[in-house]
């Protein structure tokens, strides 16, 4: 127990105040173990959702923690509710949310009539400096025995002044639905979605209208043949007017869409989807006296075959199909189709003891098919085969992850340069990646990242194309060792070294000049402190430095670039009400010449020759007072000063320098208004000022000083019945 | 526990060994480029048209010495003792410097490795440089000791297949060039300034290679 001790004063050469007694604070509390190096930011309580047990439900579910925070904070479900979810719906995680607010408006789903009537009429109006919206929405929701009746209504006004002329777009939609539930497994809904748009401007030949209007009709179906097979089919057709100042459309259309479910025992299961819609229309352009029929269909199918999932060895199989054929017609009178399609497979065998201890191997197939931007009825393929093997094993407190990667991908632009042709690339990619994330004591967690890839690139002409990309290889390495030491609750701080080599190498001896190999270092430190029960202070430091060596260039092309970050935060609670958030950033950039000195001078060592220089300093503040529930107010300023210098002759000389103070003050509305109100917006002031002065030899050119002040607001008002 | 620790102590040497000493294995080398010609450019200074056909050479053998010859080209005054005598210096079209602020106002031989860097790295085809009188600019000056030249120069790529060669406009304009007779190489006329313009008519619309420098920067 002694060696990690002493281990631990070598590695962190910290005493800011440790011996100080310190009150219990607000600080994030630092995650232990394999994610001790995890972004502790995400954990912060918003609307009113924690994250508990976030970066190890991401990490199970292989997604990356932000999306599935922001897949929480969309849907407003907690983590545990999401997985939930997720389990009785068998659908993965970022799927529930769309399925459920869909599933508001179908008649099969018995909540959606518990919830009774429902009407909520919502009026926004917003303001900024040179344009104001007003928008008015309701929703209804009105079950009636077996029937369901649901839509929306609303409008919005939205005024632009641009160019001395004020613009004036209106738009208004309609949306009604209605659902009857013949047996539980028989629904059929009939819908009706109006909108106009109008926009327009005083005097301009530009202005447009539009009508688009559409009728459908759907039947859904869910049938279980057999025990442990669940199914569903839908079936939709409907009708669509379209008429527009750019064009007049009328059309038919229709669609199968069906849903299979089939599951054995635990070891079992199997998840099919697919549909069919196509759609058939006349349209012309306004004036044209005869229509143009075009066609549009679209084909896919998905699913998910899965065995023995829970068992020591496992399989998962995805496969999808889609194809997709769309005719547009063109204004010279002529309809050409538009192909799309893509289809793959994937597979991940699963050889697993625990969850920390696993391996995982994956081949994929994919191809695919995609219009051509510069010529939409040719296009461009790509076709892709891989495999990735990874793995964690996890003993004696340590915990040992590591993936390999290969991927081969080759993609033809048959039509890139017009009729001339085109290029196929082939592209190999291999990657290896390996990390060691070791908990040495209960305070200090180190973590060590290996990581190496190859990307190849070559090319082949199709037909007489002149001018294929070059073909070459980009090499990358980087090493980087991370420790934390979490002294308290009140104080932790992180430590980490960084070291990347990459390789750009063209292969043709006519284009080796671009060559380059970049050694970069970086180091970080920040650290965490609750000073007091209420404040806060957080720091990052960043030291960088890149050094660019042409292969085959002088000495003197090679480039360093320096880069010195500095960022400190100060988060007080005052008081119960008043909040105040101070920042300061600071960053400085020199970069210059690499090289040996001339001779006779040269010593075989390489120096620094600065040429030129940033300075970047930020200030910001954030205070907000809030006065009982109903109001906040809050002040925002930010003051940045840059300076940018140039070196001739190891002489400094100025070249521009800026200065600009923004301030944002605002009122923050949240009144309830009755029962069944709310008042919500806010309505604040912007002022903004910019300074600039350029320095032409040395002698300053200041440019007149830019102000701008402008209100701008937002006010909501919500009411249910 | 001690044991334990060794036993950690020991995956993380094994780590760091495999991470830093072993390098990278032949499936992740990248491939061999070709190596670029070594064949020395014949330089000729003496004259101020000679000097200019020499910096187009440099330009064109991007992969080999062309920089230290295209450098050569240009008055060289920061050496003590030894060196040209004046100083390059470069001066902008009003409408680039309009253009690709901020911009250096000093431009200096220091600065022009970054625009012979830049064109190579962006551009990876073969380069081909070219100049040839421009009449707008008016009539050409000279003594024994300086001379002044308006020239039309312009900066190609050039692809080929088969028998069919494309060429690529990546640099064009005029320039109004100074050449002094350099104190340190007898006979050798190098570029002391270099007033970049837009060439009129259709290459107008192109990008000059001041624009580069200052793209550069």
């Amino acid at each position: 127990m002694t060696s990690p001790r002493r281990l631990l004063l070598l590695v962190i050469p910290l005493a800011l105040g440790l011996g100080s007694y310190v009150l219990p604070g607000r600080a994030q509390e630092t995650p232990q173990g394999r994610f001790a190096f995890a972004d502790t930011t995400l954990l912060r309580d918003t609307l009113g959702l924690t994250f508990e047990g976030l970066f190890p439900i991401a990490d199970s579910l292989g997604m990356p923690p932000v999306d599935l925070r922001a897949l929480s904070i969309r849907y407003r479900y907690t983590l545990p509710r999401l997985l939930k979810l997720s389990d009785s719906l068998h659908m993965v995680v970022d799927s529930v949310g769309e399925y459920m607010l869909r599933e508001r408006y179908n008649p099969l789903a018995t909540t959606a009539r518990r919830r009774g009537n429902q009407f909520t009429y919502r009026s926004t109006y917003d303001i900024t400096r040179t344009d104001s919206r007003w928008n008015n929405t309701t929703d209804f929701f009105v079950p009636f025995g077996k029937v369901l009746i649901s839509g929306s209504s609303g409008s919005e006004f939205h005024r632009a002044q641009a160019g001395g002329r004020t613009s004036l777009d209106q738009s208004r939609t309609l949306s009604t639905r209605a659902g009857w539930t013949f047996s539980k497994n028989l629904s059929a809904t009939a819908s009706a979605d109006l909108s106009s748009l109008n926009n327009g401007t005083r005097g301009s030949l530009y202005n447009s209208k539009n009508d688009d209007n559409k009728y459908s009709l759907s039947g859904t179906s869910k049938f279980q043949p057999r025990r442990g097979t669940t199914s569903e089919f839908s079936f939709s057709g409907g009708a669509e007017n379209y008429n527009g100042s750019d064009q007049q459309r009328k059309s038919l259309n229709g669609g199968l869409t069906g849903r299979l479910r089939n599951v054995s025992g635990s070891w079992f299961t199997h998840d099919a989807s697919g549909g069919f819609s196509g759609d058939v229309g006349d349209s012309r352009v306004p004036g044209q006296a005869d229509y143009l029929r075009a066609r549009s269909s679209n084909a896919n199918l998905r699913g998910t075959l899965g065995l023995f999932s829970n068992a020591p060895i496992g399989l998962n199989l995805n496969y999808s199909l889609r194809n997709q054929r769309y005719e547009t017609p063109t204004d010279s009178g002529v309809v050409f189709p538009v192909l799309s399609g893509s289809n793959g497979i994937d597979m991940s065998l699963r050889f697993r003891l625990d969850n920390n201890r696993y391996i995982t191997v994956a081949p994929r197939l994919a191809s695919s098919n995609t219009a051509a931007a510069n010529s939409p009825q040719s296009q461009n393929t790509r076709r892709d085969r891989g495999v990735n093997v990874s793995g964690r094993y996890e003993f004696l407190g340590a915990a040992l992850d590591g993936s390999f990667v290969r991927t081969l991908t080759t993609t033809k632009y048959p039509k890139r340069g017009g009729d001339a042709g085109g290029y196929a690339e082939d592209r190999d990619s291999r990657s290896v990646q390996g990390s060691m994330n070791w908990q040495l004591t209960r305070k200090i967690t180190a973590k060590l990242t290996g990581e190496v890839d190859l990307d190849r690139l070559r090319y082949s002409i199709l037909g007489s194309f002149l001018n294929p990309p070059v073909p070459r290889d980009q090499y990358g390495q980087s090493y980087r060792a991370d420790a934390t030491y979490a002294f308290s609750k009140q104080f932790d701080t992180h430590l980490g070294v960084e070291v990347r080599r990459s390789l750009f190498v063209n292969i043709p001896a006519a284009s080796t000049a671009a060559n380059t190999e970049t050694r970069g270092y970086r180091a970080v430190w920040d650290w965490k402190f609750a000073l007091l029960s209420g404040l806060t202070v957080n720091q990052n430091n960043t030291l960088n430095a890149n050094y660019t060596y042409y292969t085959f260039l002088p000495a003197s092309a090679d480039r360093l670039v320096l880069d010195y970050f500095t960022s400190t935060r100060i988060d007080a609670d005052v008081t119960r009400s008043l909040r105040i958030g101070i920042k300061n950033d600071f960053r400085y950039t020199p970069t210059g010449g690499f090289a040996p000195l001339d001779p006779p001078n040269d010593n075989g060592n390489s120096y620094f020759s600065q040429s030129d220089e940033n300075f970047q300093s930020v200030l910001s503040a954030n205070m907000s007072y809030q006065l009982g529930s109903a109001i906040t107010l809050s002040v925002t300023p930010i003051y940045t000063a840059t300076d940018r210098k140039g070196f001739t002759e190891g002489i400094a000389v100025p070249q521009t320098s800026t200065r600009s103070l923004g301030m944002n003050g605002s009122a923050n509305l949240n009144i309830p208004i009755g029962r069944k109100g709310t008042l919500t917006g806010f309505l604040g002031k912007t002022f903004n000022a910019d300074h600039r002065i350029n320095y032409n030899s040395g002698v300053p050119d200041s440019q007149p000083r830019v102000e701008i002040d402008f209100w701008s607001g937002s006010l909501a008002l919500s009411w249910d019945l | 526990m001690n044991r334990r620790f060794l036993i950690r102590c020991g995956l993380l040497l094994t780590a760091w060994l495999m991470a830093t000493a072993m390098g990278p294995c032949a499936f992740f080398k990248p491939t061999q480029p070709e190596l670029p010609s070594t064949k020395p450019i014949p330089t000729d200074f003496s004259t101020p048209t000679a000097t200019l056909a020499t910096l187009a050479l440099g330009m064109e053998d991007k992969s080999g010495n062309g920089q230290n010859v295209y450098l050569s080209a240009l008055a060289e005054s920061t050496e003590a003792n030894s060196g040209d005598g004046r100083g390059f210096h470069a001066f902008f079209d009003i409408r680039d410097m309009i253009e690709v602020p901020p911009h250096d106002p000093d431009w200096t031989r220091d600065l022009e490795p970054s625009v012979y860097n830049l064109l190579v790295q962006r551009y990876s085809l073969p380069f081909e440089m070219t100049w040839e009188p421009y009449e707008p600019a008016g009539n050409e000056t000279g003594t024994v000791d300086d001379s002044l030249l308006h020239r039309k120069y312009r900066i190609v790529t050039v692809s080929s297949v088969g028998n069919t060669v494309t060429r690529t406009t990546i640099a064009v304009g005029a320039a109004d060039l100074s050449f002094v007779k350099s104190q340190r190489d007898v006979g050798k006329w190098v570029i002391a300034a270099w007033q970049d313009f837009r060439a009129i008519g259709s290459d107008s619309a192109l990008v000059t290679l001041g624009h580069r420098r200052l793209e550069s920067r």
